[in-house]
């Protein structure tokens, strides 16, 4: 029976890929030809026709063989990871508790969603009128007297640490990973909450022991896509960070429009190193899964 | 071969191969240049004709206006006042397109790039280094500021700010609409005496902390604001006026930096960080975190005032040694499709009428680009009896500080260098 179910799934896994081919032609034009194209720009010598100046092919990565270069790429990885981890522990209990507790309220499945549907940049927006030090939560607690000045209200929005940054990311992606895990959480928990119990496992060990372990090549995935786009993001690092937080999609926004159009290569450069970072991270988590799959574990 | 020419010939064939997937892919992808209209004539021959016939041709057609549109003032004056105005004297239809100056450039140049003749854009809306981009790499039509009766009427050609854009020649391939000059602004309620220079602002500074900072470069008013430093700490601020020299900036950094490091502490957040643009220092101003702020426009004040925004005690202020002002122009791109048009919708935006209307708070409330002096007793007396709000400094005191641009180059270079020396020191 089990034999069967899988060779069906095989068969329909291959007539998808069909119904994939116009997604996978625009992939192909648009994602590999911006990407060559993007080398082709990083790699040139010269801009503009008359050219605006003369380098060498490497002139751009060499720009960037600095220690400051390196520092921002080491904070805006470290922040993209933090994001995801923190917002994959998160969404991870937020879709534990939603599945155990409530799953028959909707209307808190509803509010929980709600940040998906709003853009980065107006959830960035939002947030530095609310925590700014003469925003609304200080003005309520000056009013409510807690503190005597507006300055007296602990810095989150341009702080040295990025919280700002990170709250701002976990109030959108949580919900994101809510999302795409709460549906298998709702199956495994129907499934095999009855086995467990009858081989005398508590809910928390059902958790850890056994939903947790079929869950992980998903929950994964998803905090790599978080980490992917936590890493390019522009909108809420430019909005929210200190001016020298140092994250490279702003680097990389004013190289390519605040100073001149040939140091355009720079910008380009800099957002290659950055799919660079994930690039390799993906290949890692891909070969991490091909192990784990290979040890017999999957999700269904 | 050294290690060098093998690298050298490595990278050569890594190009041909990438340029030939490249176009590989562009023809799989339909992305060719099929729509290449070479039958078209260079619309330059305009240039040549005289006004009427340049009216007559421009009679019954239509006109793409490519601005910048962030200003709900601006938008209002051109779509409400200049619009109905050509459609009734000449017939003309205005259509404003709303885009980043960089980004119509650089749509501009991938046009060039690609070999388009007839593009789409009739008049642009430019000034500072996307000129001197757009001029460089000849996306610009010509010299067109000879054939406009009200440039020659009106404007003074002479003048260093229409001759000179942020320090690159004009040479006629555009027409200045206006000028605006930096002032700073503050709250009359906080403080009674302004600073008059960046030694007395530093002073006041450090007897006030946290209530002053500036927006961060690259932002362009930050940007400005420390050209202000370097303007009054140069010992030879004309020589920027010139042709770029790294070294004449390098020697004069040095103290401009060491000035931003002395006052940072002193700033807002501790100088930890900075607004990241001018509505975020605005922000800043209205909620009483700081009491100053500034602005590349002396009307932008009154402006914000009349719309409730600021304070009523708001006051304007410039250095005494003068602020910084530009002038901003219209010009005309290579392939404009309808350059007949173009002419008069930009001879029109130089008339005195549609000069004094701008002036007016009503709308966009900003300084004219004629010669006051040229301008007929009638429309005098109209120009002085417009009311620039209440925060705008008088046309004398903002004409005796005038201080000009200093040239796209070290304007970048200052901007990228603050980043290095003081926003991470």
């Amino acid at each position: 029976m089990l034999r069967i179910a899988k060779n069906t799934f095989q068969m329909k896994k291959y007539k998808g890929l069909l119904g994939l081919l116009p997604a996978l032609l625009f992939m192909v034009c648009f994602f590999i030809g911006g990407t060559l194209q993007s080398l082709y720009i990083s790699f040139s010598s010269q801009t503009g026709n008359p050219p605006l100046s003369h380098h060498d092919s490497f002139w751009a990565y060499k720009e960037l063989a600095n220690s400051s270069f390196a520092h921002s790429l080491g904070v805006t990885t470290g922040i993209a990871l933090l994001t995801a981890l923190l917002a994959g522990m998160i969404g991870l209990f937020s879709a534990l508790f939603l599945a155990v507790r409530t799953y028959r309220w909707k209307w808190l499945h509803i509010l929980l969603q709600l940040p998906m549907g709003i853009p980065h940049l107006f959830a960035a927006y939002i947030l530095m009128q609310v925590f700014m030090q003469s925003g609304w939560y200080s003005r309520i607690a000056f009013h409510l007297g807690i503190i005597d000045s507006l300055e007296n209200f602990p810095i989150i929005i341009h702080d040295d640490w990025g919280v700002g940054v990170i709250l701002a990311y976990l109030w959108k992606e949580v919900p994101f990973i809510v999302l795409l895990i709460y549906p298998f959480i709702l199956k495994l928990l129907s499934d095999q909450k009855e086995t467990s119990a009858s081989l005398g496992a508590s809910l928390t060990q059902t958790v850890l022991w056994v939903i947790v372990p079929i869950l992980l090549p998903i929950w994964v995935g998803g905090m790599w896509v978080v980490f992917a786009f936590t890493l390019g993001a522009y909108e809420i690092p430019a909005l929210l960070a200190r001016t020298s937080f140092g994250s490279v999609p702003v680097m990389a926004w004013q190289e390519y429009s605040q100073f001149g159009l040939d140091r355009q290569p720079i910008a380009i450069a800099m957002n290659l190193m950055l799919a660079v970072v994930s690039f390799i991270t993906g290949i890692i988590l891909i070969y991490l899964q091909l192990k784990w799959y290979k040890q017999g574990r999957r999700v269904w | 071969m050294t290690v060098k020419e093998v690298v050298n010939k490595v990278m050569i064939k890594i190009k041909q191969i990438l340029i030939v997937v490249m176009v590989f892919i562009f023809i799989i992808s339909g992305c060719s240049n099929s729509s290449l209209d070479v039958s078209q004539k260079s619309n330059k021959s305009v240039l040549n004709k005289d006004w009427k016939r340049i009216t007559a041709q421009a009679s019954g057609t239509k006109v793409n206006f490519f601005m910048w549109g962030g200003d709900e003032g601006i938008n209002q004056y051109i779509d409400e006042w200049v619009a109905p105005f050509l459609k009734k004297q000449y017939n003309i239809d205005v259509k404003r397109y709303p885009m980043d100056t960089k980004e119509f450039i650089n749509k501009l140049m991938a046009e060039k790039r690609a070999g388009k003749k007839s593009g789409e854009m009739d008049v642009l809306w430019i000034n500072g280094e996307n000129f001197k981009t757009a001029k460089e790499q000849n996306l610009l039509m010509g010299p067109i500021t000879k054939v406009l009766p009200n440039f020659n009427q009106y404007v003074n050609a002479d003048k260093a700010d229409t001759k000179y854009d942020f320090g690159f020649p004009t040479d006629g391939y555009e027409a200045p609409w206006g000028k605006v000059q930096f002032v700073f602004a503050y709250d009359s309620n906080k403080i009674t005496q302004p600073p008059k220079s960046m030694d007395e602002l530093m002073d006041w500074v450090k007897k006030n902390p946290g209530k002053f900072t500036y927006p961060a470069p690259p932002d362009f008013t930050g940007s400005a604001f420390i050209r202000h430093v370097l303007h009054e700490k140069s010992k030879n601020y004309n020589a920027y006026l010139n042709k770029y020299d790294e070294s004449l900036m390098k020697n004069d950094a040095k103290q401009v930096w060491a000035i931003l490091n002395e006052m940072k502490p002193y700033l807002w957040r501790d100088g930890k960080s900075y607004p990241q643009s001018l509505s975020q220092l605005e922000q800043l101003y209205v909620n009483g975190e700081v009491w100053m702020t500034m602005g590349y426009d002396e009307a932008n004040a009154s402006n914000l005032m009349k719309k409730g925004e600021f304070p009523a005690s708001t006051k304007t202020f410039v250095l005494d040694k003068g602020t910084l002002s530009n002038t901003h122009f219209l010009a005309i791109p290579y392939n404009a499709p309808n350059p007949a048009g173009a002419l008069v919708l930009i001879n029109f935006l130089l008339s005195p009428s549609a000069q004094l209307e701008k002036m007016d708070l009503k709308y966009w409330g900003e300084n004219t680009s004629l010669s006051v002096d040229r301008l007929s007793e009638k429309n005098k007396k109209t120009m002085d009896a417009i009311d620039r709000g209440p925060a705008t400094l008088s046309q004398e005191v903002l004409a005796n500080h005038r201080i000009p641009e200093i040239g796209a180059e070290y304007v970048q270079w200052l901007e990228r260098g603050w980043m290095d020396n003081v926003a991470n020191r």
